[in-house]
């Protein structure tokens, strides 16, 4: 695993340097965790959200599709059985920050870090059930990629 | 135990209902009792019988609504503790070294004054000296009494929710699926059995990663106010007081209906907590409106303008948001300057982040906000008028 350079940045220590393969494969494994785990799965499911990422620095998007009476899925791709409802536009390391709640979605906007696309009752829907993510996510990287590890401020 | 026989006299006496009434009651079905056995599980349901009489319901009424199951409420008997020992105030005065009329006090905030109910339990009595001890460690008497009236208050509602969710999503299933009212009653005191030893720890759990939090927050907030040199006052709390409301939502209701419209508001304030900043709080929800404060206003105002950025169509929140001081009481916020943050409101468009001079003055040159001066505005209640400005995202190319 390669190692993560920390600078300094406006909202604190922003992880620089994230390996697009650790990044990919911690949320892959997050998002089978997520749906996995007893409590979180069925909330995930029953939002029946279709969520795209888009990290324009390492070139992944990832698709992301909730259905109620099936498994969660999501694709590494531009392409997806689904069409979103909701994009999520940011950098690995803003998105590697929102992934463990260290980072507000809404401040990552103002500051021009994110971008969010989606009819607003949408994002009310997908917002919230987005979060679910972060402790999963959490929990892979402290297991697997502590480089990804974003100390609390 | 609510299964054990007791005399008809006991449950007389535990019901508040004579004797006679009781045997009639149990004639007609609508307390359960087999074969003259009488349990405190019954008498308990002749509690509510009473009740529910009082308030104009006939017993055909609750004849038929113990055959459908609604009236089950007996099993709690078995799952509370019944009052053992029964404890004076004096008596507890004198344990406690506490004075008679303080113990009353203490249980008028927790909501059930000795006035009405003229004894204390022991379990009342034990918290009593509890609070004795958090006073004897040092913690002022004010202190004391607001954060007991936090707490009821707080877990009044925890109890509430706790209750109408078993109802909504155990009983009514039950009474649906039509089963025996006594099969019922079994089910749910089982159900009842296994969460209720789950969910103090929970509590206490959730409970102390806010108080770490918190007190985190609490020290940071010194920190600062020490470096600024600001002049402390007592009681007093300087925050960033934001005020975050949907325009349009009273056509919305009309014209989606009260289910969706309540959804709406849900998974608004759902969508608020998802997306504030870590050192910012919900104080409170009052409908489409939410509360929040802050000890940073940069971080507060930036994420109103990114809150703001999710919402292109109606119904859109619209914010106001003003740096000063208050006096916190009772885990809420009070003065003039929260009064002027909800005016200030009032006066944004849906999509607008209104604030006022303090929160510009004390942002200052940001790198992602600008502030568009509209003008001094008359605010009711407030004698002179208020300076205020729009705040919006700097575009990225400035």
């Amino acid at each position: 695993m390669g190692e993560a350079a920390v600078v300094r940045g406006e909202a604190g220590e922003v992880e620089a340097g994230i390996r697009p393969e650790d990044f990919r494969a911690a949320l892959e494994r997050a998002l089978a965790e997520a749906d996995r785990d007893e409590r979180i799965g069925p909330r995930l499911r029953a939002t029946r959200m279709r969520l795209r990422f888009e990290f324009p620095d390492c070139g992944m998007v990832l698709n992301v599709a909730a259905e109620s009476d099936s498994e969660l899925r999501w694709a590494f791709s531009d392409e997806a059985d689904w069409r979103p409802q909701l994009e999520l536009r940011m950098d690995s390391a803003v998105a590697n920050r929102y992934l463990q709640g260290r980072e507000s979605l809404a401040i990552a906007i103002a500051r021009g870090r994110a971008r969010c696309l989606g009819s607003s009752r949408v994002a009310l829907l997908c917002l919230p059930a987005a979060r679910l993510i972060c402790e999963p996510y959490r929990r892979v990287i402290e297991q697997s990629f502590p480089e990804l590890v974003v100390p609390s401020a | 135990m609510a299964d054990e026989s007791i005399s008809i006299n006991e449950a007389a006496r535990i019901s508040g209902v004579s004797a006679a009434t009781l045997k009639r009651w149990a004639e007609t079905n609508v307390i359960p009792v087999r074969g003259e056995r009488w349990t405190s599980a019954a008498a308990a349901q002749a509690r509510v019988v009473a009740r529910m009489i009082d308030r104009g319901h006939s017993l055909e009424e609750l004849r038929r609504a113990v055959r459908d199951g609604r009236l089950a409420f007996g099993y709690v008997e078995d799952l509370f503790p019944g009052r053992e020992h029964e404890v004076s105030p004096e008596e507890a005065a004198d344990r406690t070294g506490l004075e008679p009329e303080l113990i009353e006090r203490v249980m008028t905030l927790l909501g059930t004054p000795t006035a009405l109910e003229g004894v204390l339990s022991e379990q009342d009595a034990r918290a009593i000296e509890d609070m004795a001890a958090v006073l004897d460690a040092g913690l002022p008497l004010v202190a004391l009494l607001q954060l007991v009236r936090v707490y009821a208050q707080s877990i009044r509602k925890i109890a509430e929710a706790e209750v109408r969710l078993f109802h909504l999503f155990v009983h009514e299933p039950l009474i649906r699926e039509g089963v025996d009212a006594l099969e019922m009653a079994a089910q749910m005191e089982g159900l009842a059995r296994e969460l209720l030893p789950l969910t103090s720890p929970l509590m206490e759990y959730i409970h102390r990663r806010y108080l770490r939090f918190y007190i985190e927050q609490d020290v940071v907030g010194h920190m600062e106010v020490d470096f600024a040199g600001a002049q402390r006052q007592m009681g007093r709390v300087q925050m960033a007081f934001c005020f975050v409301d949907l325009t349009g939502f009273t056509r919305y209701t009309e014209e989606e209906g009260d289910e969706e419209a309540l959804d709406l508001i849900e998974r608004f304030v759902e969508t608020v907590e998802a997306t504030l900043p870590i050192e910012a709080t919900i104080v409170k929800t009052i409908g489409d409106e939410a509360m929040i404060v802050s000890p940073d206003p940069v971080t507060l105002t930036e994420w109103a303008v990114g809150f703001l950025a999710l919402f292109a169509e109606r119904p859109q929140p619209r914010v106001g948001v003003h740096w000063g001081h208050a006096v916190y009481r009772d885990g809420d916020y009070f003065g003039t300057e929260v009064n002027l943050t909800h005016r200030v409101v009032a006066r944004a468009l849906g999509g607008e982040v209104m604030v006022t001079t303090s929160v510009v003055d004390a942002i200052g040159n940001s790198p992602h906000l600008e502030f568009e001066p509209i003008g001094r505005a008359e605010l009711k209640g407030f004698p002179q008028p208020v300076e205020l400005f729009v705040a919006t995202a700097r575009p990225p190319d400035e």
